[in-house]
């Protein structure tokens, strides 16, 4: 009784002071709050104090999720608000400002600059882990449940990545029959494109060096792989293997004009530091260009690379290929129509 | 019907604690360790679309979960998020509760800025409401015939007409 004559929010639930009470029943009062994050924004009040919302029994919680529905839908009809944010803080350290429970219900519209959006962090997996245990733990302990799935992700791979590429048995080196079945016409095109005359079947396909090098050739890639440096680590077993799979669409690419070679040096010399990917801290290699990404985002049927192959088609059969491409037909004469028996052999024999 | 979270319903990925309408996942992207998302079974999209019966097991679940919360991970608080709708920030096409643990200087920032309203303006905002609140019902989902009959309204519910000042 005396936390509630002191808690101006009780005597507002209880109607000793005067505020814009939008609806009001046994249990709750819900009133306009005076300092809106936007305009309808309101406050749902219990009648009896509780400080945080775990004081709160089940019967007014379950009510009080009905009420906030209601709210928030009158909110969307008569303020023609896009959507609601329902915020709940429970505790200093969550925000929470005064010492009695209550719900927010704030009408939103996008870009209404309030700022509830719930930040994503980046936590250890051992500390997710060792949060996820220990709610396990309580969660069987209060409700006698254990989730069928007990597997929680082991955590040794990230705490050290080369023992466990160690234990990856290596794959043989399996050389890529694509290159070796080339054509003199291809592989003619090949140095042609890439001004430096690579042996190419020479080097196994698996080779980083080799990898690197092929990168190397291309401004796209280099590119590609910056954004990659950027967007998050990859494991280098994973790269490896992304790179195995699309070293045929690299070149079905090549072949179609979308990437080009560096220039006439030497691109190793002039191309990305290739060191730079090679001691990348725990020997990770990062993901993809433009072309590289959309490839990453869809391995086994990549759409934008069939669209931009039909796209290609089309155009070449209407007269009106690309710039780039028509420089390069002009260059090679020989090379005015794409095969697609070709093309399809590069892009996996379909 | 693409939805990531009814896929980690169904393949029990990421759960938690499951019930015949409830769901508690831990959020594989947290914004603190111990993040966890309190879900309906049922693939709803917003809250207007929940049942009450559901929305209520949500609550008293929700509230549940954020006392673990405060016990098992030592939080000092906690907070209960719902984004409603892609103006709130809604990235899932299926509702969720979430619920933050939080402690101190955990660098965390969910708050606004008040934007103070006229009288006029308030005035305006809180007839629109109790009009709306009055007059206009949510969509309540058709329930299936075989379920049992409501119970009738607790008598405080009905008193509620006559306690509008």
């Amino acid at each position: 009784m005396d936390a509630s004559q002191q808690c101006i929010f009780c005597q507002i639930a209880q109607g000793k002071i005067n505020a814009q009470k939008v609806y009001e029943d046994a249990d709750f009062t819900v009133v306009l709050d005076i300092n809106p994050a936007n305009p309808g924004h309101c406050l749902l009040l219990t009648k009896t104090h509780y400080q945080v919302m775990p004081q709160v029994p089940d019967e007014i919680v379950a009510k009080m999720m009905d009420i906030a529905k209601k709210i928030s839908h009158a909110a969307l009809a008569a303020l023609k608000a896009q959507g609601t944010t329902i915020f709940v803080a429970n505790g200093a350290p969550a925000g929470q400002r005064a010492p009695h429970f209550m719900l927010h219900v704030i009408p939103r519209v996008a870009g209404d600059g309030v700022e509830l959006d719930i930040p994503l962090k980046d936590y250890s997996l051992a500390e997710a882990n060792d949060a996820r245990k220990k709610l396990q733990e309580r969660i069987a302990q209060v409700f006698e449940f254990r989730p069928v799935m007990e597997a929680i992700p082991a955590q040794q791979p990230q705490k050290d990545i080369t023992v466990v590429a160690e234990q990856i048995p290596p794959r043989p080196p399996v050389r890529s029959t694509m290159i070796e079945k080339k054509s003199p016409e291809t592989q003619f095109i090949w140095q042609k494109q890439t001004g430096a005359h690579l042996e190419i079947k020479d080097l196994p396909i698996y080779d980083s060096a080799h990898v690197t090098r092929f990168f190397s050739l291309h401004k796209e890639l280099i590119a590609v792989v910056d954004a990659l440096v950027k967007s998050g680590p990859m494991h280098a077993i994973e790269l490896q293997r992304i790179v195995d799979f699309r070293i045929k669409h690299l070149l079905a690419l090549e072949y179609l004009g979308y990437i080009r070679p560096l220039g006439e040096k030497d691109p190793l010399r002039h191309g990305i530091d290739s060191t730079r990917i090679r001691n990348h801290p725990g020997r990770t290699f990062y993901a993809a260009t433009r072309i590289g990404r959309m490839l990453l985002e869809d391995p086994v049927h990549p759409p934008i690379l069939a669209n931009a192959i039909k796209e290609k088609i089309i155009l070449e059969e209407m007269g009106s290929a690309p710039e780039q491409t028509q420089a390069q037909i002009e260059k090679n004469p020989s090379q005015e129509k794409f095969d697609l028996d070709r093309l399809a052999e590069l892009l996996g024999g379909k | 019907m693409e939805c990531t979270y009814c896929d980690w319903i169904t393949s029990k990925k990421n759960l938690l604690y499951e019930d015949e309408h409830s769901v508690v996942l831990i959020n594989p992207k947290p914004a603190s360790a111990g993040h966890l998302l309190v879900l309906p079974r049922k693939h709803i999209t917003i809250f207007e679309q929940l049942p009450s019966d559901i929305g209520a097991r949500l609550g008293i679940i929700a509230n549940k979960m954020s006392m673990i919360q405060f016990e098992a991970l030592g939080a000092q608080g906690t907070n209960l998020v719902i984004q409603n709708g892609v103006g709130a920030g809604q990235t899932m096409p299926h509702l969720g509760i979430h619920l933050i643990p939080r402690k101190e200087g955990d660098g965390i920032n969910l708050s606004w800025k008040s934007r103070p309203l006229t009288e006029e303006q308030m005035a305006a905002v809180e007839l629109g409401l109790r009009e709306q609140l009055e007059n206009a019902q949510p969509p309540q989902p058709q329930q299936p015939t075989h379920e049992q009959p409501k119970p009738p309204l607790p008598p405080s519910m009905l008193k509620y007409p006559e306690r509008i000042p």
